[in-house]
């Protein structure tokens, strides 16, 4: 075997962190050349380049996701997971589907019974919560992946315009904690999530989300709000939704923290950031509307959450490298 | 391992080990060999993996030689590897032997009187 190969693949293997190279690199460079003398080659192939890259590229993601420990990740994503649940409940039944009493002038553009696209989004999650309870936690991960990429993505593509006309998808508002917690999910797919936490968490989260948006949708009055729930005048009903759930988060985090649960009381922190994240959306909508008085609330309340998350998972003993 | 299936490539590298230590390409080439060429690992994928199911608690690693100026490290079966691959081939076994009686049923059925 010649030095060619040998060299490349030492410069391919930094797709690694440094960390892992430590550890495996003379070892993967090992296995790599002996493969390639039984495969007779004296090049590396591209089938190595890409496994190579790929998993270098998991690696340091990895080491990422490190920054907070696996049992933190684990019941963080597991309670995102129930949360989406209950939010994309909430928005399919009380923010999208026009009820019969809707008037005529609602049902201009649509998707179906639906104001929007977004009830694909919202479908998606909906059976990927089934497919984990149900233990198919690869379709789940691809149903997941997909409605947060959606979530991601959407704003970018579709801009909603007013009069409504073709398609439009929700608003960026309910899509930026939507999108934090398919990421939370994703960043630590619970194999075996526990139905009672799944059930507590999205149960808490249609009360939060679905209460002030119920009257509203039962009043039917014109212009029917609904349409314009996280577009307008109602953004504030959703900082209402934003800090109750912060607040029953906190609550468990500190019960949890009673209870000498370290990890669900690290974890229960973790997830009140698609919370923050929506005080954040709903602050930055308000301000454009010229209703500023909720600004100091909603930004005490957002850096207080925030800190609230530092502060747990430090006090928690959490490494933190940035 | 929990009561969620284990992947191809973890069943048959545990599968590899269950037989000695081997080193990363031994293993690579007993994969293949076991799964007459349709499983064929690369080095990324193979440690990655390693790298698992020693998080797991499934394999470990089982000292270094020097062979030619290259590194070759050698992994081995732990007793829960064992156990995990034990309850797995099991598992395989039971699915494979309801698969073959149930076609075996539903052709008995359909044979001509």
């Amino acid at each position: 075997m010649t030095a060619g190969p040998e060299a490349a693949y030492r410069r391919l293997l930094r797709a690694y962190p440094a960390s892992w190279r430590r550890r495996h690199a003379d070892a993967v460079l090992g296995t790599l050349l002996d493969q390639a003398d039984a495969e007779g080659r004296s090049a590396v192939s591209v089938a190595d380049v890409r496994d190579i890259l790929g998993h270098g590229l998991l690696a340091r993601l990895h080491l990422l996701l490190d920054v907070v420990p696996g049992r933190v990740r684990a019941v963080a994503g597991t309670a995102a997971l129930g949360s989406g649940a209950g939010l994309c409940l909430a928005l399919l039944l009380l923010g999208e589907w026009l009820p019969p009493w809707a008037p005529p002038s609602t049902r201009e553009a649509g998707f179906g019974p639906f104001l929007t696209v977004g009830p694909l989004l919202y479908a998606a999650w909906l059976l990927a919560v089934a497919a984990s309870l149900l233990r198919h936690p690869r379709l789940a991960r691809s149903l997941l992946g997909a409605a947060t990429l959606a979530a991601v993505v959407l704003p970018h593509v579709v801009a909603n315009a007013y009069p409504y006309a073709g398609v439009e998808r929700p608003s960026s508002t309910a899509l930026a904690p939507l999108a934090v917690l398919g990421l939370l999910v994703l960043a630590a797919p619970p194999s075996r999530p526990s139905p009672a936490v799944v059930a507590a968490t999205a149960i808490g989260t249609v009360a939060a989300v679905g209460g002030p948006m119920l009257p509203l949708w039962l009043s039917g009055g014109s212009p029917f709000p609904v349409r314009d729930f996280f577009y307008y005048a109602y953004a504030h009903h959703l900082a209402v939704s934003a800090a109750v759930l912060l607040a029953a988060g906190l609550l468990a985090a500190v019960a949890a923290l009673v209870a000498r649960r370290p990890a669900y009381a690290g974890g229960a922190l973790l997830a009140l950031l698609p919370w923050a994240v929506l005080l954040l959306a709903v602050w930055r909508r308000i301000s454009t509307q010229g209703m500023s008085a909720l600004e100091p609330l909603v930004v005490v309340a957002g850096v207080g959450a925030a800190l609230a998350v530092l502060g747990g998972l430090r006090a928690l003993g959490v490494r933190v490298r940035l | 391992m929990g009561a969620t299936e284990m992947r191809e490539p973890s069943f048959l590298i545990l599968t590899a080990l269950a037989g000695g230590p081997l080193h990363g390409y031994a293993v690579i080439a007993e994969v293949a060999q076991m799964s007459q060429g349709r499983v064929r690992l690369r080095a990324g994928t193979l440690y990655a993996a390693l790298e698992r199911l020693a998080a797991e608690g499934l394999v470990a690693s089982s000292g270094e030689q020097v062979v030619d100026g290259r590194l070759r490290r050698y992994f081995r079966l732990t007793d829960e590897g064992e156990q995990a691959l034990t309850l797995e081939a099991r598992r395989l076994r039971e699915n494979a032997d309801r698969a073959v009686a149930r076609l075996r049923t539903a052709r008995s059925r359909v044979a001509p009187a």
